[in-house]
């Protein structure tokens, strides 16, 4: 205990010093105005062209891949959705508050205290999107298949939560039509889990787009949206 | 970790990458025009940014030296056949101290040699599956086609600007062009590589993306600094030499927003015309304007603020990963980009 105090000590000169070196000969009331100008801007231009991209791989993926191919291959998929994550994410969260948060601690990293906030602050809401590639007719099912990373430090626990799937003119189709398993586990630091999510179109339903959320309860930030089109 | 160590630490990388690009060049004819060329510029010495950041995120991911080389040799060989093409299209006099190739040779054989470069980039990806697998040497092989993408974009749009003379840019504009152009290829996908192969994959090689473009933009705006005030002899191209060109750097477009409406006619009057018609003393006029309103230091104050974006964005992903001399290493990149004289 004692080491990483000494450590973290050090490491708290080492930043001061490195920041004064690095904003030396600018006034320190321009440092945060110039600093949060030049980064939000820079943000965000990179997520407008992460967003531009994975529209155009979206396109391209539809022209040149067999879908049910990749759904079979957990990590294809598990690929898909980290795009689909940094785009929701990163899109409509990061680029409007952590831009903001990330110029004050720029100023600011001198302080440990402020290092381990930003690299929990960094994780963030993650939303994921599911969608049948295809229209459903009634009485069809789908399976969704996709792998959990868990990339902190300590096991995680995870259970699912399901609302129904609300379609078009207020027409809704049960929750227990979505079949999520496993639907509670404990993932272990750098384990992986497969989780599948299988939809059953009752034969009485309306055709339309329909939407279901389903969430952590051991975590509000994570967030799965299912989307289900039903075919006339 | 110090500069001098950090340079003989890339430089370690580079030369093993470099004897790695010779073993890859083939020997036989025609030798004198195409293959003798090949390897042209990479012995001129560059700075090894590129294959150092692979090797280094590697194994601060928990990866060996060995695993991310072939990587490493693919973006040196991409690299150098960007410079050569970029030195065609640019029409430039020097590169490393030494004429650029299309002036020793000529511009014909210069995108050929740039060509075959291209290609030869190709084989140590085909080696990768041998040493990670298939899916992992995929997974590298997707990097590469997108980093390559992204350059040629990127330097569509900047050809463009040239070809129009475009004056109306924006900061943005600027940053979009060299996010695509320089950054995605100098640092964003070396990192990314290097950490995809360090965790064997495991890793969401986007939660890199801020870091390697924040050092991008950073490096990129000092070069462009650089070009304009730095030592000729150690930056080892012509000094001023993006002023001919109408390079459309974040000085240039600075200037453009802040001069008076005579200085811009002068300014886009000057770019009308091609380089060779371009009178030197006039790009002197130009890059006094610079300093007169402001436009280097602007551009100068840019580059670290991107530089404290960056080092914010390394302690935020590297804090949890066990100290290393390659932690270490890019940390010293990190404030080298900032700290360097060329």
């Amino acid at each position: 205990m004692a080491a990483e105090k000494n450590s973290s000590k050090k490491k708290k000169t080492t930043a001061r010093t490195l920041a004064d070196d690095i904003f030396s000969g600018i006034k320190k009331d321009e440092i945060v105005s110039g600093a949060q100008k030049v980064i939000t801007s820079a943000v965000s231009v990179l997520e407008e062209e992460i967003a531009a991209g994975i529209l155009a791989a979206k396109k391209i993926e539809k022209k040149v891949l067999d879908v049910e191919d990749i759904r079979e291959d957990p990590d294809s998929l598990m690929n898909r959705i980290r795009r689909d994550t940094h785009e929701a994410v990163d899109l409509f969260l990061d680029a409007l508050t952590a831009i903001t948060k990330q110029v004050n601690k720029l100023a600011d990293t001198e302080t440990e205290k402020n290092e381990k906030q930003t690299a929990t602050e960094k994780r963030g809401t993650v939303i994921t999107s599911l969608e049948t590639e295809r229209p459903l007719r009634p009485g069809e099912s789908e399976t969704f298949k996709f792998v959990f990373f868990e990339d902190t430090e300590g096991p995680t626990k995870i259970k699912f939560q399901k609302t129904a799937l609300f379609g078009p003119n207020g027409q809704n189709i049960a929750a227990s039509a979505i079949v999520i398993t496993p639907a509670r586990f404990t993932l272990k630091p750098k384990e992986e889990k497969e989780i599948t999510v299988r939809v059953v179109i009752p034969k009485t339903a309306a055709p339309g787009i329909y939407n279901a959320i389903i969430s952590d309860t051991e975590n509000s930030l994570l967030k799965i949206l299912l989307t289900v089109e039903i075919a006339t | 970790m110090d500069t001098l160590l950090m340079k003989e630490k890339i430089a370690a990388y580079g030369a093993e990458t470099l004897k790695r690009i010779h073993g890859y060049i083939p020997d036989k004819e025609p030798r004198a025009y195409l293959y003798d060329l090949l390897s042209e510029y990479p012995d001129r010495g560059g700075k090894g940014f590129r294959p150092g950041l692979c090797i280094a995120a590697c194994k601060a991911f928990g990866g060996k030296e060995e695993e991310a080389a072939n990587s490493a040799v693919c973006l040196e060989l991409l690299h150098n056949a960007f410079l050569i093409h970029d030195d065609v299209e640019d029409e430039s006099f020097f590169r490393r101290n030494k004429p650029t190739l299309h002036q020793s040779t000529n511009a014909a054989i210069a995108i050929n040699v740039g060509d075959a470069l291209q290609l030869l980039g190709l084989s140590p990806l085909i080696k990768n599956r041998q040493v990670l697998g298939d899916r992992l040497a995929m997974q590298v092989f997707m990097e590469i086609q997108h980093m390559v993408a992204e350059s040629v974009e990127g330097q569509a749009m900047e050809l463009g600007w040239r070809k129009d003379n475009t004056a109306n840019l924006k900061e943005s504009d600027y940053l979009r062009m060299i996010l695509k152009k320089t950054c995605w290829y100098t640092c964003i996908h070396p990192l990314r590589i290097g950490a995809i192969i360090g965790t064997k994959g495991k890793i969401n090689p986007e939660r890199l993306d801020r870091l390697g473009y924040f050092m991008g933009t950073s490096f990129q705006i000092q070069d462009d600094v650089l070009n304009l005030i730095a030592d000729g002899e150690k930056y080892g191209k012509e000094i001023g030499g993006d002023i001919l060109e109408g390079k459309r750097t974040l000085m240039l477009i600075h200037l453009m927003e802040h001069c008076n409406s005579e200085e811009l006619q002068r300014i886009l009057q000057f770019y009308s015309v091609p380089i060779w018609e371009r009178d030197p003393a006039e790009a002197m006029e130009i890059l006094e304007l610079m300093h007169s309103r402001g436009s280097i230091t602007y551009a100068k104050n840019t580059a670290r603020y991107l530089v404290g974006g960056a080092l914010k964005e390394f302690y935020t992903l590297f804090s949890t990963l066990p100290d290393s001399e390659d932690k270490n290493l890019i940390e010293s990149i990190i404030l080298y980009m900032i700290n360097r004289e060329y």
